[in-house]
């Protein structure tokens, strides 16, 4: 079953790999070696849920290789990994068919706010702090 | 100390109910036990011989007096009323249920704290110096990077399933309390010729089956850059550390078959493009964090309290002077260790009543503050020297006045048989009967510094490769053997002992450590530590004192 992050929500989606340029990229491989300039799908595998290496290798290609196209992840994914996943980049999931599709989209809003920037659009709170505070400074001036 | 606002207090709060949630699928079978075990392992549950185990972050080893009160709390109602504390200045509980965790976690967020990375394959809790803010050695107080670090760290995106745990520790001194060397990632705050405040970084470090003294990646980081540095050094761990064999994939297996020379280049190459990126937070932030850790308000005090009316009737009190109390960088200040090495007890054990003691003791002596140590003790950093005396009647009282800080009895030791089930023997009763053995103070005062550190098996849980005296627990055949290494340190001057012959039957090993220290004190010369003695005499005649019998 395929699922695409959506305005940072899963949905079932049916995958049209054969009109695309589809690159699977080994966990042992560089990110930075690969040729992504003309791929529209990257697929990236976790070989169990326990083997982190392609959460690396999907913030080289987004914010290294300025990869825009889309991130897939394979493999052995659960639950609670989706969050992490998201946030280095991915933006499809080839999950078991029997995955509970609400269960991740609950996972990915458990948190809302996130110390360290990634390859997602969240703000660190480092500088949600420096916002916050210095609105905080213009209300009191 | 650093206080949460309101974003700490919300990533902690939604992490509760994240791990809630997990409980609860575990129970009704939703998550099977392999699924359910890294995400309980992340968040400082493990599964022991007997029950249940709780590690409790407690974040670089500093406390309030509220958090130790509540943490009395929690061993009153959810354990058999003991705390433990750990090498990595956290605290376990032995005894929790699994369905009282998450209200446990609710107890802990009350008083900002957490079990949050105290397990797992993650960047574990950032240690550091237990004297910091309150010794004079120290360039400024470390603690403010270690917030900076546990931070960045807490659910970091690319670095929560790495191939092997992840340990950082930082000091801001010459002298190092913190075992900078033997850590993953050691970083030491230095001064560079022009003033400027950075990092001298090592990296590969460890103790474990394959114990490697870490050696220097970088002698001198900007501090600004310390985070994108940091990731840089994680991002190649995580793609190149092994996994094929949970024995080899520390970050120090990698380091050690690369060689120093081209782990650097990788490094230095990920750090290139990340350097400029905005994972280094700014100055800004750090001054917001340093505010936190601003000096308490001391009094105006003359330089040194004159205590000899009080030592010239206890000589006790003389001795705890002399061993358990430190210089401060504030006149008229002290800075006190509280022994948790008293020979009644496990290494590091503390019972509820003496956590809530504490807790007083520090509200009224040492403005709400306490530490742990990575040598599992207790300290109160700013303690007024015209208050010791009474300060140490009262942790008299509560048998927490062991004036043995640094000697042959402040042993460390892992859990061992009696909890663990990883362990091949017991510790705790090893190092009881060492303590009992050299219970004379007068003795263990000639002996002088002496760090006996004992683990119940290869892992190393006790840092035994970096005792003075080190004692590995090894099973054969079904029965319990010691092996014996000398000569190693986790301090500044940082090496692995040396094995030096066959295990010890239970029977003999603490006779022959006996002979050891006798042998020392015939051969020493004039204020040598034990240590210093054997480095200058080498292996061979303390090898034949130890099998003398």
């Amino acid at each position: 079953m395929l699922l695409k992050l959506e305005n940072n929500r899963l949905e079932i989606t049916i995958g049209d790999d054969a009109s695309h340029d589809v690159m699977n990229l080994a966990n042992d491989v560089h990110a930075l070696e690969a040729d992504v300039l003309n791929v529209d799908i990257v697929v990236l595998n976790f070989p169990t849920f326990k083997d982190g290496r392609a959460y690396t290798q999907a913030r080289q290609l987004r914010e290294r290789a300025g990869f825009t196209g889309d991130l897939r992840a394979t493999g052995d994914i659960i639950r609670d990994q989706i969050l992490y996943m998201v946030r280095c980049g991915f933006t499809s999931f080839e999950v078991a068919p029997e995955t509970d599709v609400g269960g991740l989209n609950a996972a990915l809003a458990e948190f809302s706010d996130f110390y360290q920037p990634a390859a997602d659009v969240a703000v660190p709170v480092w500088m949600r702090r420096q916002r916050a505070g210095r609105e905080q400074l213009r209300r009191f001036a | 100390m650093y206080r949460y606002d309101e974003f700490d207090a919300r990533i902690v709060h939604d992490r509760v109910s994240q791990f809630k949630g997990q409980v609860q699928r575990r129970l009704t079978g939703d998550l099977t036990e392999d699924q359910f075990k890294p995400l309980r392992l992340m968040n400082g549950v493990y599964l022991q011989l007997h029950a249940y185990m709780l590690r409790v972050a407690i974040p670089y080893g500093t406390l309030s007096s509220g958090q130790l009160r509540k943490l009395a709390f929690i061993a009153d109602r959810y354990d058999k009323g003991f705390g433990h504390i750990t090498t990595r200045q956290n605290i376990q509980f032995n005894w929790p249920a699994l369905v009282d965790i998450p209200e446990i976690l609710d107890h802990l967020a009350e008083v900002e704290m957490h079990a949050i990375q105290t397990s797992g394959n993650c960047i574990r809790n950032v240690t550091t110096d237990h004297f910091a803010g309150a010794t004079a050695d120290e360039i400024e107080d470390p603690r403010v990077w270690c917030e900076v670090i546990r931070q960045w760290s807490t659910f970091h995106p690319e670095f929560t399933f790495l191939p092997r745990k992840f340990k950082i520790a930082v000091t801001a001194s010459a002298q190092d309390r913190a075992a900078v060397r033997v850590h993953d990632i050691g970083l030491h705050l230095v001064k560079n010729l022009a003033g400027e405040t950075g990092f001298e970084v090592y990296v590969g470090g460890g103790l474990g089956r394959t114990p490697y003294v870490g050696e220097v990646i970088r002698s001198f980081l900007p501090s600004e850059h310390l985070l994108s540095y940091l990731e840089a050094i994680l991002r190649v761990y995580n793609l190149q550390g092994r996994r094929d064999n949970l024995y080899k994939a520390r970050i120090k297996i990698l380091v050690n078959a690369l060689g120093m020379d081209q782990f650097r280049d990788l490094v230095e190459a990920e750090w290139l493009n990340a350097r400029d990126s905005s994972v280094d937070v700014p100055q800004e932030e750090v001054d917001r964090i340093n505010a936190y850790f601003a000096p308490p308000p001391f009094e105006n005090l003359p330089k040194a309290y004159d205590q000899t009316s009080a030592t010239q009737d206890n000589p006790d009190f003389a001795r705890w002077l002399r061993h358990n109390v430190s210089a401060h960088k504030q006149s008229g200040y002290a800075i006190v260790t509280v022994s948790l090495k008293s020979p009644e007890m496990a290494p590091g054990d503390i019972t509820s009543t003496q956590m809530k003691r504490v807790a007083d003791l520090a509200g009224d002596y040492s403005f709400d503050e306490i530490r742990t140590t990575h040598e599992q003790n207790l300290v109160l950093p700013h303690v007024r020297q015209q208050d010791l005396f009474v300060l140490w009647q009262k942790l008299s009282e509560q048998d927490l006045a062991t004036a043995n800080a640094g000697l042959v009895s402040d042993i460390i030791a892992c859990p061992g048989l009696d909890y663990c089930n990883l362990a091949n023997t017991r510790s705790i009763p090893v190092a009881n009967r060492i303590q009992e053995r050299f219970f004379s103070p007068e003795k263990q005062e000639e002996i002088g510094e002496l760090k006996i550190k004992i683990s119940g098996c290869i892992n190393a849980c006790g840092h035994h490769h970096v005792g003075h005296i080190g004692i590995l627990g090894v099973d054969k055949k079904g029965e319990e053997f010691y092996q014996i290494t000398l000569g190693g340190s986790a301090a500044e001057d940082a090496s692995i002992g040396e094995i030096v012959g066959r295990g010890l039957s239970t029977d003999e090993v603490v006779d022959s450590i006996e002979r050891l220290v006798a042998y020392y004190l015939q051969s020493r010369q004039s204020d040598e530590r034990f240590v210093d003695t054997y480095k200058r005499l080498g292996s061979e005649p303390f090898k034949e004192a130890l099998y003398a019998a």
